[in-house]
């Protein structure tokens, strides 16, 4: 590993002047069964002014939660938050709901996935951006319906003199997406957080969507932070893409390279996912599911599921590693084109091959290891009907 | 689809509906312009004592030979106010209650469940009784007592309505957008939680009418020589038997009176709950 150097404070980028910075944001939740979940794992992300930064990751990878965070939206005793989330200058995570909720809309603002649940189904839709704008900007109600009519011609709504006085039920799914990108910017956000705003929506409108988003970007000179579990549309519009799986950032790359060279095995996996016209290769499938946070070990969240993954990855939670290219950081020990890799995947191969068990590297009260034990046992059980013959067995013999 | 749509359209509400919405706006109408229209004194004593319906006196008359088709629209005054004044107050309080308990689920959330809980617990014709001997039977305090016994009805419904209009995306959404919390309970929740409560208020005047009649009964509604419905059935009830064997009507009227509105009240109030349901099921 000598050509790989770590870096100390993780994903913390180069870039001149970052809107936000979050530094080691932990989140747990507490469940009323005492148990405390770790949803987000020290957390370190820089979101550079003015660009688009796409966020991918199964869910339950703590995608939704960190945009909550960030928002303050997760203030109980239910969560446990550290860390700090830093916008201009202010820690978000320590300032007072008052002068949080000053800056909830009128800096940083939201769009959310489903965009009829996302409005209020009793109340016209002119009305409702018309109320955001008046919360935040001194303006009289004239003046504020006169923006309202500007910002829903500006977001592709035709007519907006009389779809201001319709009820979100009666627009299209398209349409009601359009009037919640015009709520989020009603009172012109210098941070746009967009969590999944195509899942609910066909594909055509789809890229509609994330265009009209990426437009609104560039004219209003935003940052953006764009959920989606969908690679492809990330791929559209950000200028850097950031993994998330099991509550960490496990790869951040500008767009394209993470589709040309992804490091992590878990990108490329994702990226081999995703649906190729020309090509005869069956798509790929993660082997697997998403980790359950209560089973999470010590070590890299993806080591269950990945094909190099070797003892050490159970045992060490892979640093913030980046080599030639310092844009391109990732959180692997094996990252894909070094020779490490090479190495770790032979070694793989050759037990497939040669059925040597995976020695299991983790304690013996650990909850993975019981789990083997448990199968362990049920197989040899099936194996030697001696031992407790079930009544099916009994039925086969004669 | 469009011919579906005008279906269900035609088939919102039920003919049983505007029949009910007809009687309670006939009675309430009548009861609100009795003083105004041209009837007898409900309080006038004429020499018909007992008298059958008549084109003199259209209901007949009672033992005193006041006429009976005034004092049961004149009744109409008092049941009327005592179910829609109550129920107003009633729904007010208990509503804005469950609104905060709901929304903030605090202290003040175990605080306004305890007291409801009580007034539930507290057995409530003692209560009725307990406050009319000491304060006498005044209008305001029957209105009163009747509010109080109300609240918890509208609590919890606006308490529970509120729970589940909370978890929607749009109160995040505005939340999101710097809303106050005056504002999101105000301008978000209540309108959305107004439909069930509002259904169960008209549900709720129809049991408000039938306990000023149980007090009438009691003795203990509004003053006698003043007419309500209860006062009227509880003082008909009064007659002696033969008295009563030849002029039913004495009875017959305010009774009939009490069921007719009770019926459409609870009528109207179970259709906009349907109406409510499968707006919301469609949502």
């Amino acid at each position: 590993m000598t050509a790989i150097k770590v870096l100390n404070k993780e994903f913390a980028t180069e870039l001149t002047d970052p809107i936000l910075c979050i530094e080691n944001l932990s989140v747990k939740i507490k469940t009323p069964e005492k148990k405390i979940l770790p949803v987000l794992t020290d957390i370190n992300l820089d979101v550079p002014k003015s660009k688009i930064l796409g966020v991918v990751g199964e869910s339950g990878s703590g995608k939704t939660m960190l945009a909550k965070t960030i928002l303050g939206l997760n203030r109980s005793q239910n969560y446990e938050i550290s860390g700090k989330v830093i916008f201009n200058g202010i820690n978000l995570l320590e300032i007072s709901a008052k002068e949080l909720r000053k800056i909830r809309g009128s800096q940083i603002s939201m769009i959310f996935q489903d965009p009829l649940s996302a409005l209020n189904p009793v109340m016209k839709v002119g009305k409702q951006i018309t109320e955001a704008i008046l919360t935040h900007l001194d303006v009289s109600k004239s003046e504020a319906t006169e923006q309202t009519f500007e910002l829903l011609r500006s977001v592709g709504i035709p007519d907006p003199e009389k779809r201001f006085h319709w009820y979100p039920h009666q627009l299209s799914g398209g349409q009601r997406q359009r009037i919640l990108i015009a709520l989020a910017l009603a009172c012109g956000p210098v941070m746009l957080l967009a969590d999944e705003p195509t899942t609910g929506l066909d594909a055509t409108l789809r890229r509609q969507i994330i265009e009209l988003i990426a437009r609104e970007q560039i004219q209003r000179d935003m940052s953006v932070i764009l959920i989606s579990h969908d690679l492809a549309t990330i791929s559209q519009i950000s200028d850097y893409v950031a993994v998330m799986y099991g509550g960490k950032i496990v790869e951040l790359a500008p767009t394209k390279t993470i589709f040309t060279h992804p490091k992590m095995p878990y990108t490329s996996a994702l990226l081999e996912a995703i649906p190729k016209i020309n090509s005869d290769t069956k798509l790929k499938s993660i082997k697997g599911s998403p980790p359950n946070l209560e089973d999470l070990n010590r070590g890299c969240p993806f080591a269950p599921r990945c094909d190099v993954a070797q003892p050490v990855c159970f045992k060490i939670n892979p640093p913030i590693f980046f080599d030639e290219d310092p844009s391109h950081k990732y959180s692997c020990f094996f990252p894909i084109g070094s020779k490490e890799y090479d190495i770790a995947s032979e070694i793989n191969e050759y037990k497939l091959a040669n059925e040597i068990s995976f020695e299991s590297p983790l304690s013996e009260n650990s909850q993975l290891n019981k789990q083997d034990n448990e199968l362990v046992k049920t197989s040899e059980q099936l194996n030697n009907p001696d031992i407790e013959p079930t009544s099916d067995e009994v039925f086969s013999d004669e | 689809m469009s011919q579906m749509l005008e279906k269900q359209k035609s088939r919102r509400f039920s003919p049983g509906f505007y029949l009910a919405c007809l009687w309670l706006l006939v009675i309430v109408v009548s009861a609100a312009a009795a003083p105004y229209i041209h009837l007898q004194k409900p309080d006038a004593q004429s020499s018909a004592i007992l008298a059958l319906p008549s084109s003199a006196h259209w209901f007949g008359t009672d033992n005193l030979g006041r006429d009976l088709f005034s004092r049961v629209i004149y009744g109409g005054r008092v049941s009327l106010l005592v179910g829609f004044l109550s129920i107003a107050i009633g729904l007010i309080i208990g509503g804005l209650m469950g609104m905060i308990a709901g929304f903030s689920q605090r202290l003040i959330d175990v605080i306004f469940n305890q007291f409801s809980n009580f007034v539930i617990a507290f057995p409530a014709i003692i209560l009725l009784l307990a406050v009319i001997t000491v304060e006498g039977q005044h209008l305001s305090w029957i209105v009163g007592v009747i509010a109080f016994l109300s609240i918890p009805v509208f609590f919890r419904i606006s308490r529970a309505s509120t729970l589940s209009v909370k978890q929607r995306d749009f109160i995040l959404s505005a939340k999101v957008l710097g809303a106050q919390r005056r504002k999101i309970l105000f301008s978000h929740i209540l309108p959305n939680i107004l439909p069930p409560v509002l259904s169960i208020a008209f549900i709720g005047v129809s049991a408000a009418i039938i306990a000023e009649g149980v007090l009438a009964y009691l003795g203990l509604s509004v003053k006698l020589p003043i007419a309500s419905w209860g006062n009227l059935i509880s003082q008909g009830a009064q007659l002696e038997s033969y008295q009563l064997s030849a002029d039913p009507w004495v009875v017959i009227w305010p009774s009939l009176a009490i069921i007719l509105t009770t019926l459409s009240l609870n009528y109207i109030g179970v259709s906009l709950q349907r109406l409510f349901d499968r707006r919301t099921q469609r949502l």
